[in-house]
């Protein structure tokens, strides 16, 4: 027997084959709409970029804690310049504390502990903290934005993860 | 035959369906975007944008096509694109304060005229050129502080005082009960307005404005002729017609519209209002003079209590009564009394006529004893000198 | 694609193939759990498109469009007065194809309501809830009813104005119900245990409602009416559809096409509709200001015109559930045999004018509420601009309760009959013709009686005649009034010759109406006579009633405001 696509085609039975194409044509349509549908178009997550204020407001070697209750990020300035860590430790998703006595970001969870750069020095976690890219707004302020994360050393302190500022 | 019309109708479904879909995904907005991408150095992704600031219950999305509105160097785009004029964005960020807060609109919608709210349906438009003045107030309780930025809401406070609304209108628990309380007369729903006389669009703005303009157009009551044969006429407004030049009435306006019903979150609030100041001086006169300003005298009886103002069927020539000469028909303590009292309802010019609807309120629970004997001194210092010189006071 | 048929896999989930040979087209039916509601075979004419219109089929297409957008609308919709308004808006601006997907929803729901209507009235007209299929009407009048709360439960959802004051009138309906509503006749409740309370979840429509109306409309009536729909289209398949006239044919490919070309019609017009208009929303709802006007939803404002001439207990609640309890009694008293699988007027020429009579006075308040009515329900010819400055100074006044209660008498006694047995008895004594006679008599006094107590009252309570006389809104009280004056003297003799007049027509109408109950009775033994005579008077009543409020100004007809009993 001939493979069904080389069989004859009646023309009632051709006319009925273009009925049932469209027909599962629109089907088909309706159910990407439906999934196109199901990807919302807005968000009600708070934003992941945020303004952080005017650079020189951050003194150097000081992890400024301000930003983590409304965003949860820490935002640091080293003699080369600024980047800002999310506050998520990396084992279980739990927000660290910054102690200035011990200069380490500890986790209230499983007792891992962050060093100043985000590095793992104790406990569980089994890699660094990440960093939110930041950059400068057209109005000279900071501008953090926690949807690019970047942990990687070598990466990490360039790119977009790392802004060079010097005080005049 | 049945076999066609299957082909047929599964086609139009299909079609309609795609095109309902194609309509979809071609919105306003998205043509917007792609115009600024096509000028832009670095093009946005194509999405909606919305700024939400939940302690002001906003969640705006002008910013999917003012996209540029807080880039200074756009400041030279033509619109949707331009920069958001002044440094304003730099003390309101948008992120604190998105934008409908100030500028009202449907920050909801994602089509320029719903989005500006000048559709049916959405009762606070975009409040365009100087009214936008009116917003200020939700948060800079003292005006004075915002002048510069605020001249229009300004003049509008100042006016108010200066032709005596308070004398018949009530705000913020101060003033007399004559005609409505305006503490939330910015919050007026359409639906408690009557637009049959509004030349312009019909927003509570332009009827306020058109109602400063010439009340009587916009609220003419009814006269005989309109009526069923026997029927009393419905007097007009009694508001008077203060002979606003334009950019008065709109100053007015926009006063009346910075009476909201919103409130802001503390933290929002940068000053309250500043109390009145104290009137100092020691002279009894102009102590009176400063009381008959204080309480709105002037809204009914004219500037120097010259009269003028219109009372519809009201004895005395259909208007309020001069105070000129006030010293020749009462005592002292009788017009002190009739002040404290009021008069309530007035005589009728037409017994068969409405009630005059402007009268003299009661003071007595509003007006303390020492400002009431200065007014009275005022008072009676309101008749021309021949008379003074004749009786002259201590 | 042959060796794929082959596999365990295909031959577990197909049992047959799918040539097209005798044997198959019977497979496919009872093969399969959907189609096999359908018999194997079917009459030829029970095919015709112009028998049924496919409205019942297209009632159930438009059930599932229904399910299936609403759930689809439900990802995007949170049932509190703070957010639902908010996610419209979403819905309308910020979601893909959101527009389309409500629009959908709505048109349908309409359309629904519509089709359902339209397939009761196809149905009693071809006769086709006569035995054995009276149970299946009285579950479709079930259905129709779960139709009408499907949709005015959703008609609170958007909480725009539209939707917060629809159902604030309704909700107020509720609360008129005699004994259980607290502003009803006879209440025994107060406004925290009422019928009101409980179908609102608190005292006026809020949180709450919105709560309560979500439930009921997305699970709790949907469900239900999954449930008699099952029944319902089981009871068709058991008890044989209703025409059985011409050859049988097979049910596949001949019913199940047509079913398919249906569907795919009803998709394609509903997508067009969609595509054209957009659902109304308006400002976000607010309890302090009504709009005006505010109408109910368009199946509704024939009940909301109703509630301007009548109590609202008797419009909002006694009247539907007596429409609907009349409904479904109709296949129980109608036992004419004849008409059954055909529009057969001339075999059922009063059955069908009784009914169409009934759905054109429902239509016919629907467009007077609709086209008719503008701010403060007052009366606007369709097209005539609305103004709130606009006087009309509506006067109505009350009958005086003495005569009022002798007119209600008077008209629910045009329902009594002298059977049969009391005729012979009586003609046993008196001889034949006297006892018809009298008979007539009897019906001839009753109508006149009625008569007269309607006009008495109007002419001879001065107040009433001359407040009513003078009003702008009962042109014959007008005219009547006129009559009088300008006639002088002789005016007082006029009105007693107008009233003598009407009770005179009253009566001779009575007299043929008694040749008319007379036959009926005849027909219908006792029980079932009381049942017909019963709607018949009481629908009657309903255009009855609103000549009365239009032509003379009249309020109630009888008025006891102390137990909130107004008729």
């Amino acid at each position: 027997m001939e493979p069904w696509w080389q069989q004859p085609v009646s023309r009632r039975q051709f006319i009925l084959r273009v009925g049932w194409g469209l027909v599962y044509g629109s089907l088909l349509s309706w159910a990407m709409a439906t999934l196109r549908y199901m990807f919302p178009n807005v968000l009600y997550e708070p934003s992941a970029v945020f303004k952080a204020g005017l650079p020189g407001e951050y003194e150097v070697g000081t992890v400024t804690t301000k930003w983590v209750r409304e965003q949860r990020t820490w935002i640091i300035r080293n003699s080369q310049g600024i980047y800002a860590l999310w506050a998520r430790c990396t084992h279980l998703g739990c927000t660290p504390n910054w102690f200035d006595t011990e200069r380490r970001f500890k986790c209230p969870c499983h007792g891992s502990n962050f060093n100043i750069d985000g590095d793992v020095i104790a406990g569980p976690a089994p890699k660094p903290l990440f960093r939110a890219a930041v950059s400068l707004a057209e109005d000279g302020q900071l501008q953090i934005d926690k949807a690019q994360l970047e942990n990687r050393p070598g990466k990490r302190e360039g790119g977009t993860f790392f802004l060079p500022y010097k005080s005049a | 035959m049945k076999r066609q019309i299957f082909v047929l109708l599964s086609l139009a479904t299909l079609v309609v369906f795609l095109m309902a879909w194609a309509a979809d995904s071609r919105k306003e907005w998205v043509g917007i975007q792609e115009r600024f991408n096509a000028r832009a150095a670095k093009p946005e992704p194509i999405g909606i944008r919305q700024i939400m600031v939940a302690p002001l219950n906003r969640i705006d999305r002008c910013t999917t096509c003012h996209l540029a509105i807080d880039r200074p160097k756009a400041a030279q785009a033509e619109q949707p694109f331009t920069a958001h004029p002044g440094d304003y964005l730099k003390s309101h960020p948008v992120e604190k304060f998105a934008c409908t807060v100030c500028h009202a609109g449907q920050g909801l919608a994602t089509t320029v005229q719903a989005g500006h709210g000048e559709v049916r349906h959405w009762e606070q438009p975009l409040l365009r050129g100087a009214l936008v003045q009116s917003s200020c107030a939700k948060c800079h309780g003292d005006l004075e502080t915002i002048k510069a930025y605020a001249p229009m809401l300004v003049r509008g406070r100042q006016l108010f005082k200066e032709e005596g609304c308070i004398g018949c209108h009530a705000l913020h628990g101060f003033g007399q009960t004559v005609s409505v309380d305006l503490s939330e007369a910015g919050s007026k729903n359409l639906h408690q307005l009557d637009m049959t006389f509004v030349k312009g669009p019909h927003t509570l703005s332009q009827w306020l404005y058109e109602h400063f303009k010439d009340p009587q157009r916009i609220t003419p009551g009814f006269t005989r002729q309109e009526l069923p044969q026997g029927e009393m006429e419905i007097a007009p407004t009694a508001m008077p017609n203060y002979r606003l030049t334009d950019e008065e009435a709109q100053a007015l306006t926009i006063y009346m519209m910075s009476l909201t019903d919103e409130q802001v979150p503390g933290k929002y609030v940068k000053s309250l209002a500043a109390p009145e100041p104290p009137i100092t001086t020691e002279n009894a006169v102009a102590y009176g003079r400063a009381v008959f300003d204080k309480y709105g005298c002037v809204g009914c009886h004219g500037q120097n209590g010259q009269g003028g103002r219109n009372n519809w069927n009201a004895v005395d020539g259909q208007q309020v009564p001069a105070l000129t000469y006030v010293k020749a028909g009462y005592t002292k303590e009788a017009l002190k009394a009739f002040i404290a009292r009021g008069s309530q309802p007035l005589a009728k010019l037409d017994p068969h006529g409405p009630s005059p609807s402007l009268y003299m309120p009661r003071w007595q629970e509003k007006i303390s004893d020492e400002e009431l004997n200065a007014l009275v001194e005022y008072l009676y210092r309101l008749a021309p000198d021949e008379t003074a010189s004749a009786a002259p006071t201590p | 694609m042959n060796s794929l048929k082959k596999t365990k896999l295909w031959k577990s989930m197909f049992r047959h193939d799918f040539q097209d040979t005798p044997r198959t087209r019977l497979q496919r039916v009872f093969g399969n759990v959907f189609l096999h509601l359908h018999p194997v075979k079917i009459p030829v004419d029970a095919l015709k498109f112009t028998y049924t219109w496919g409205l019942g089929g297209i009632s159930f297409v438009l059930f599932f469009v229904l399910i299936v957008t609403g759930v689809l609308l439900m990802f995007y919709y949170r049932p509190t007065t703070g957010l639902a308004f908010r996610d419209m808006k979403d819905l309308e601006y910020a979601v893909t194809l959101g527009t389309f997907l409500r629009n959908m929803h709505r048109w349908g729901a309409h359309a629904m309501v519509m089709t359902a209507i339209l397939h009761m009235v196809r149905v009693f007209l071809t006769g086709a809830y006569k035995p054995p299929r009276e149970f299946n009407w009285v579950i479709g009048v079930i259905l129709l009813t779960l139709t009408f709360l499907m949709s005015y439960t959703g008609y609170l959802l958007p909480w725009d104005q539209l939707a917060l004051w629809a159902v604030t009138v309704g909700a107020n309906m509720a609360a008129n119900t005699p004994v259980l509503g607290n502003e009803g006749p006879f209440s025994i409740v107060t406004p925290l245990n009422d019928v009101k309370f409980v179908m609102l979840g608190g005292t006026s429509v809020g949180e709450a409602a919105l709560l309560r109306f979500y439930v009921m409309h997305c699970i709790a009536i949907p469900f239900i009416a999954a449930l008699f729909m099952a029944v319902h289209f089981w009871r068709v398949r058991k008890d044989v559809f209703s025409r059985q006239t011409g050859e049988k044919v097979d049910v596949w490919p001949h019913l199940v096409s047509r079913e398919l070309l249906a569907t795919i019609l009803t998709l394609l017009v509903l997508s067009i509709w969609s595509l054209a208009m957009n659902a109304p929303l308006e400002e976000m709802a607010n309890p302090t200001v009504t709009p005006n006007p505010s109408k109910a939803p368009w199946y509704f404002v024939g009940l909301q015109e109703l509630l301007v001439y009548f109590d609202p207990w008797i419009a909002g609640v006694l009247m539907p559930t007596i429409i609907v309890i009349g409904l479904m009694a109709i296949p129980y008293v109608d036992v004419n045999p004849k008409g059954v699988g055909r529009y057969a007027f001339t075999e059922r020429k009063f059955a069908w004018s009784i009914f169409l009579f009934g759905t054109a006075l429902w239509f016919a308040l629907i467009f007077i509420g609709t086209y008719c009515r503008g701010p403060n329900w007052e009366w606007y010819n369709p097209g005539q601009t609305w103004s709130i400055r606009r006087i009309s100074k509506l006067t109505l006044m009350n009958i005086p309760n003495f005569w009022g209660l002798i007119l209600l008498g008077a008209y629910f006694l045009q329902g009594m009959v002298i059977s049969p047995q009391w005729k012979q008895r009586c003609a046993v004594r008196l001889g034949e013709g006297p006892t018809r006679l009298a008979c007539q008599g009897l019906d001839f006094g009753l109508g006149a009686l009625m008569g007269a107590a309607l006009m008495i009252p109007l002419i001879w309570t001065p107040e009433f005649f001359r407040t009513l006389g003078q009003s702008r809104n009962a042109p014959l009280m007008q005219s009547l009034f006129a009559l009088r004056s300008h006639l002088g003297a002789a005016g007082e003799l006029a009105m007693v010759g107008i009233v003598t007049v009407t009770a005179l027509c009253f009566g001779l109408g009575a007299v043929g109406f008694g040749r008319f109950k007379d036959r009926l009775w005849g027909r219908l033994g006792l029980v079932k006579y009381a049942v017909v005579i019963g709607l018949l008077l009481l629908m009657a009543s309903v255009p009855a009633k609103i000549l009365l409020r239009l032509l003379f100004g009249v309020k109630y007809i009888v008025s006891f405001p102390t137990v909130s009993f107004n008729i």
